[in-house]
C-alpha cells in the first residue's frame, strides 16, 4: 500500500468531535425568526378604500395569499424533512464528501474503486441508496458504464468515519426527493467536483453547487478518466494500448480547470481559498494495471489521497458547526428567500402602481371636472327658459344642483375606478346677492344673461370643490398605502442584513476550531 | 463591410423599423445576398470534443489550433477547397460570455452546413447538446440547412462493443439522428504511416464524400431559405399593415361621426336661434332702437331703450343657446396659440361673434340670412377642429398614418431586396 493512501485511511479513523458551543448562535437564529413574524404583524398594509377588482387591490390580495402560502410551505418543508433528519443522524459525526459531477464524469467508477481500496485494507464498506424515502443498505457497488445515469441518491460508508455521497443532478430530482437530496447536501462537509478529462472544467455545472460553496465548504476538482488509448495498425489489425495521460498533459488540463473554476467561484461570490488544486486520476488505468503502488501513483491516486488529506481540516470545521448551518439554511431557503424572491418584487410592483396612480391623480381630477361640466351645462339654457315665466331662481338652483351632484358622482366613479368612493357631501350652489332674472319691462321677456354667468361660475366652483375633496381623499389613502409598503420593504431588507450578520458570526467560528 | 452592403443595409433598416423581431432573419438574408460566396461549413459542439482536429483532417492541413483543453474561443475561419470552414467556440456558456455571441454568429448566421461534434468517450448527450440538436433539426426542417452528427474520437473506445453501446444510447436519445463515427487520430496515423486500415476505419474519407454531396445541395437550399425568409417577413409586414389600416379606419369613422354630430347639433341650434330672432329682426317702420336718448331721458324707459333691451335679451339668449352646444362638444376655450392675456376674452364665442351685437340689421345679417349663417357655421367648425379632443384624435390618426407609411416603405424595400438589390 502506498504512503498517502495509508495516511488518509488512518486519519479518517481519528476525526473526533468539535467542542464549540453552538447554543448562542442557535438561539440567535430562532430569535431572528420570531422577530420577523412580529415585525410583519405590527405593520400590515391598509387594505380598505380600493375596489377589489383594481390592479392595486389584486396585488395586495396576491401578496396576502403569497405570505400564507410561504408560511404553509415552511411548515410543510419542516415536517417533510423530519424523516430525513432522522436518517441523517445515522451519519452524525462522520465526514461526508459530496461526489458531484455530470452523469458521464465517472462518479460511480471512482466511488467503487475507493471502496475496493478500503475493503482491501480490512475497512468496513457499506453501500446504501434512497428508496421510497427510506435508506436501504446494499452489497452491490454502483452501476458503471458509458451510459450510467444515476436517478437515485446513493452513497457508500467507508470505514468508521467517511461517507461518499452520490446524488443525481441536483435540479433534476423533484418533490419529496428534492427535499431529501437537499437535506443530504446540508450534511456534506466537502465537495469533490468530478469533471471528465475529455471535456474538463465545464464550470457552469458549479452553478448547482453555489449554495453549498457559499457555506464555506472546500471544493476539490478531480479530473477523471485521465487516460488515453493509443492505436496502431499491426499486421492488418488495429492494436490498442491504454495509458495515463502524460504529466505535462495533466498539468496543462489542471491549470486550465483551476483558472476557470477560480473565475467561476469569483462570479458566484465564493472565497477562492475554498478551491483546492485540481488532481487528475484514471481509475480505469489503475484497475487495469493491477493497482499496485506504482500503478496507483501513475494513475494519480497518490496525489488524490494527499489532496483528500488536506481537505480534512476545512471539512471537519464545517462538520462541527453543522447543526447551526442546517437551521440557518432553513431560515435562508424557506423564510428569507421567498421574502426576497417573491414578496419583495411584489411589494416593489405594488409601490410602482401606487406611485403612478398618485401621479395620475391631478389629471384624473381635471378630467372629472371637465366631464361633469360638459354634462351639466348644456341643460342650463332650457332650465332657465323653463322658469323664466315665474322667475323662480331657487327652483333653478335646486334642479341644477341635483344634476350637478349626479353628474359629478357618476364621472368620479368612472374615472377613479380603482377607489371605493363614498357619496360626495352635497355642495351648495351660491349666487352673488341680487342675482336673478332681470325684467326691464313687463311686456319684455326677462333677461338671464347675468344669471347664466353667475350660475356658470357657481357650477364650476362647486365642481372644483367636489373634485378637490375626492382627490384629497384618494391622495391621502394612496400615500398611506405607499408608506406601509415602504415599511414592509425595509423590514425585509433589515432582516436580510441581520441574517447575513448571523451567517458571518457563524462562519467565523471554524477558524478558531480549525486551530485546535 | 463589403461594398454591396452599402445598398443592402439602408433597405434592410427600412424593413427592420417595422419588424424589429426579424433582425436575425435580415442578418441571414444579408449573408445570403452574396450569392457567389463559398458554402460555409461550421463545426459546433462542446470544447475538447475534437472540433479543430476534425477540421484539420477534413481539409488535410493543420490550420486550426489543437490542444487537450479548452482552446477554441474565437471564431476561426479558413477557406479551402471552395468551402469556408468555421470553427465555432465551445457550446458551453462560460464566465466569458462573448464566446456565446461568436457561437451564435457561426452556427446560426454564417452556416450553410453544420457538423455537430460529440466525443464517443463522453457517452450520452447532455441537456445542452440535446437542446442545440433539437434547435438545429427544427432549423433544418425550416431552412433546409443540414446538420451532420459526427461521433468523434471513436479510437478512445476500448472496443467495438463499447462503441456500439454508446451509439445505441445516443440513437435512443435522438432516434432521427444518423451517426457518422470518425477518428481524426486514426486518419492522421493512417495518412502519415500509409496504413490503409486506420485510414478506412477513421471514417474521414466517408465523411468527406458525404460532405461533398451535402455541399452540392447548398445552392438549392440557399434559394429555398432566401424565398422562405422573404415570404415570411413579407407576410408579417402585410399582416401588421392590415391591422394598422383597420385601426386607422376605426379612428377615421369616429372622427367623421363626431364631426357629423357636432354639425347637426350646430345646425339645429342656429335654426332655433334664427326662428327665435325672426320677430325681432322683422321690425317694420322706423326703428325706435336707432333713436338715441337725450340727457333728459336718463331715468325714463324710452321707446328706444325698450327696443334696445328687447334686442339685447334676444341676442344674449341666442348666445347662451349656442354656447351650450359648444360646451357639450368641448369647444369652449381658444387654442393656446390664440390666447390673449385676458381670460374672459379667450372664448370661441368672443372670437366668432365679438363682444356684442347691437343692431337689428346686424342680427339679421348674422343669424337670419344664409350668408351669415354659413359664415357662423364655418367659423364654429374651424374652432371645433382646433379643440383639444379633436386635436388629440387627429394626432392619433397622424401617428397611424405615419406607421402605415413606414410599412409601405418597408414593403417596397423588401421587394427591392428580393429582386436582388444590395446583392
Amino acid at each position: 500500500m502506498s504512503r498517502e493512501e495509508q495516511r488518509f485511511i488512518d486519519s479518517i479513523g481519528r476525526t473526533g468531535q468539535g467542542e464549540a458551543d453552538l447554543q448562542p448562535v442557535l438561539s440567535a437564529l430562532r430569535d431572528w425568526l420570531a422577530a420577523l413574524a412580529q415585525a410583519f404583524e405590527a405593520a400590515p398594509l391598509p387594505a380598505s378604500g380600493l375596489q377589489s377588482a383594481s390592479p392595486m387591490a389584486r396585488r395586495m390580495a396576491a401578496l396576502h395569499e403569497e405570505r400564507i402560502h410561504q408560511a404553509r410551505c415552511r411548515e410543510e418543508q419542516w415536517i417533510a424533512l423530519a424523516p430525513a433528519r432522522a436518517l441523517a443522524q445515522r451519519f452524525e459525526g462522520k465526514l461526508m464528501l459530496l461526489v458531484f459531477g455530470k452523469f458521464n464524469a465517472g462518479k460511480s467508477s471512482l466511488c467503487n474503486f475507493l471502496a475496493q481500496r478500503f475493503r482491501e485494507r480490512q475497512q468496513a464498506v457499506q453501500y446504501f441508496h434512497l428508496q421510497d424515502g427510506a435508506l436501504v443498505e446494499s452489497e452491490d457497488p454502483f452501476h458503471e458504464g458509458a451510459t450510467e445515469t444515476t436517478a437515485r441518491l446513493q452513497g457508500v460508508c467507508l470505514g468508521d468515519g467517511l461517507v461518499l455521497l452520490d446524488t443525481p443532478g441536483l435540479h433534476s430530482s423533484t418533490g419529496e426527493n428534492a427535499a431529501l437530496t437537499q437535506r443530504f447536501l446540508d450534511s456534506a462537509d466537502a465537495v469533490l467536483w468530478l469533471t471528465s478529462s475529455t471535456s474538463p472544467g465545464q464550470v457552469q455545472e458549479l452553478d448547482e453547487l453555489a449554495r453549498e460553496l457559499r457555506r464555506g465548504k472546500p471544493l476539490l476538482p478531480v479530473l477523471t478518466r485521465s487516460d488515453v488509448i493509443d492505436e496502431d495498425e499491426v499486421d492488418g489489425r488495429i492494436v490498442k494500448c491504454l495509458r495515463n495521460k502524460s504529466d505535462a498533459n495533466r498539468a496543462d488540463q489542471e491549470a486550465d480547470v483551476r483558472a476557470r473554476a477560480a473565475d467561476k467561484l469569483q462570479s458566484l461570490g465564493v472565497a477562492l481559498h475554498q478551491l483546492k488544486a485540481p488532481v487528475s486520476v484514471s481509475a480505469y488505468v489503475a484497475r487495469t494495471a493491477g493497482a499496485d503502488a506504482e500503478a496507483m501513483r501513475g494513475a494519480g491516486f497518490e496525489r488524490l489521497y494527499a489532496a483528500l488529506s488536506d481537505l480534512l481540516a476545512p471539512a471537519l470545521a464545517y462538520r462541527d458547526r453543522k447543526p447551526a448551518e442546517v437551521l440557518l439554511h432553513h431560515l435562508q431557503e424557506a423564510v428569507l428567500a421567498p421574502l426576497q424572491g417573491q414578496t419583495l418584487p411584489a411589494l416593489r410592483g405594488l409601490q410602482q402602481l401606487v406611485q403612478s396612480e398618485l401621479q395620475a391623480l391631478p389629471a384624473s381630477r381635471a378630467r372629472i371636472v371637465q366631464l361633469a361640466w360638459r354634462e351639466v351645462m348644456p341643460g342650463l339654457p332650457a332650465l332657465l327658459e323653463q322658469h323664466a315665466g315665474t322667475g323662480d331662481v331657487d327652483t333653478v338652483l335646486a334642479s341644477l344642483q341635483a344634476s350637478l351632484m349626479h353628474a359629478f358622482e357618476r364621472h368620479a366613479r368612472a374615472v377613479l375606478d380603482s377607489h371605493v368612493l363614498s357619496a360626495p357631501a352635497p355642495v351648495a350652489l351660491v349666487l352673488p346677492a341680487g342675482s336673478g332674472y332681470e325684467r326691464i319691462a313687463d311686456d319684455l321677456p326677462p333677461s338671464y344673461e347675468k344669471l347664466y354667468e353667475a350660475l356658470s361660475q357657481s357650477v364650476l366652483a362647486a365642481l372644483e370643490q367636489l373634485a378637490d375633496e375626492v382627490a384629497g381623499h384618494c391622495t391621502a389613502r394612496l400615500a398611506a398605502l405607499s408608506d406601509a409598503v415602504s415599511v414592509q420593504r425595509a423590514l425585509v431588507d433589515e432582516h436580510g442584513r441581520r441574517l447575513a450578520q448571523l451567517e458571518d458570526t457563524l462562519r467565523c467560528v471554524p477558524e478558531g476550531m480549525a486551530a485546535r | 463591410m463589403t461594398p454591396q452592403h452599402h445598398s443592402f443595409d439602408p433597405l434592410a433598416s427600412e424593413v427592420l423599423a417595422v419588424v424589429p423581431g426579424r433582425a436575425h432573419d435580415l442578418a441571414r438574408l444579408r449573408v445570403l445576398a452574396q450569392v457567389q460566396a463559398a458554402p460555409t461549413v461550421t463545426v459546433v459542439g462542446k470544447y475538447n470534443h475534437g472540433k479543430s482536429r476534425l477540421l484539420n483532417e477534413l481539409m488535410g492541413r493543420d490550420v486550426f489550433a489543437v490542444a487537450d483543453r479548452r482552446e477554441t474561443v474565437t471564431l476561426s475561419e479558413h477557406h479551402h477547397a471552395e468551402l469556408r470552414w468555421l470553427d465555432a467556440p465551445g457550446l458551453d456558456a462560460d464566465v466569458a460570455l462573448q464566446d456565446d455571441s461568436h457561437a451564435q454568429e457561426a452556427t446560426w448566421l454564417q452556416a450553410d452546413v453544420r457538423l455537430f461534434v460529440h466525443a464517443a468517450k463522453e457517452g450520452e448527450l447532455d441537456a445542452a447538446e440535446r437542446h442545440l440538436l433539437q434547435a438545429l433539426r427544427e432549423d433544418q426542417q425550416r431552412t433546409r440547412r443540414q446538420t451532420l452528427f459526427v461521433l468523434t474520437q471513436v479510437d478512445q473506445m476500448s472496443d467495438e462493443e463499447q462503441l456500439a453501446k454508446v451509439s445505441a444510447a445516443i440513437s435512443a436519445q435522438a432516434p432521427e439522428l444518423t451517426l457518422y463515427p470518425v477518428s481524426s487520430t486514426r486518419h492522421r496515423s493512417g495518412v502519415e504511416g500509409g496504413k490503409s486500415l486506420l485510414l478506412q476505419r477513421s471514417g474521414i474519407p466517408a465523411l468527406q464524400a458525404l460532405l461533398r454531396d451535402v455541399v452540392e445541395q447548398v445552392p438549392g437550399a440557399r434559394r429555398h431559405e432566401r424565398n422562405l425568409l422573404f415570404t415570411e417577413i413579407g407576410q408579417q409586414v402585410r399582416q401588421q399593415q392590415a391591422a394598422l389600416e383597420s385601426g386607422l379606419q376605426t379612428l377615421r369613422q369616429r372622427q367623421q361621426q363626431q364631426r357629423q354630430d357636432f354639425e347637426q347639433g350646430l345646425q339645429a341650434v342656429l335654426e332655433k336661434v334664427h326662428q327665435d330672432l325672426l320677430p325681432i329682426v322683422e321690425f317694420q317702420g322706423d326703428d325706435p332702437a336707432l333713436v338715441p336718448d337725450t340727457a333728459a331721458d336718463e331715468f325714463k324707459l324710452t321707446a328706444g331703450k325698450r327696443e334696445r333691451a328687447r334686442i339685447h335679451v334676444a341676442y344674449s339668449r341666442a348666445c347662451i343657446a349656442i354656447r351650450a352646444h359648444l360646451i357639450q362638444h368641448g369647444v369652449e376655450g381658444l387654442p393656446a396659440s390664440q390666447q390673449t392675456s385676458v381670460a374672459s376674452l379667450d372664448t370661441v364665442m368672443v372670437a366668432v361673434l365679438g363682444i356684442s351685437i347691437k343692431y337689428r340689421a346686424d342680427l339679421r345679417r348674422r343669424f337670419c340670412e344664409p350668408a351669415g349663417q354659413a359664415q357662423l357655421k364655418e367659423a364654429f367648425l374651424h374652432y371645433y377642429e382646433l379643440s383639444e379632443d379633436r386635436q388629440a384624435l387627429q394626432q392619433q390618426i397622424a401617428i397611424g398614418q405615419a406607421e402605415l407609411h413606414a410599412h409601405e416603405r418597408a414593403r417596397q424595400a423588401l421587394a427591392r431586396l428580393r429582386e436582388g438589390e444590395g446583392a
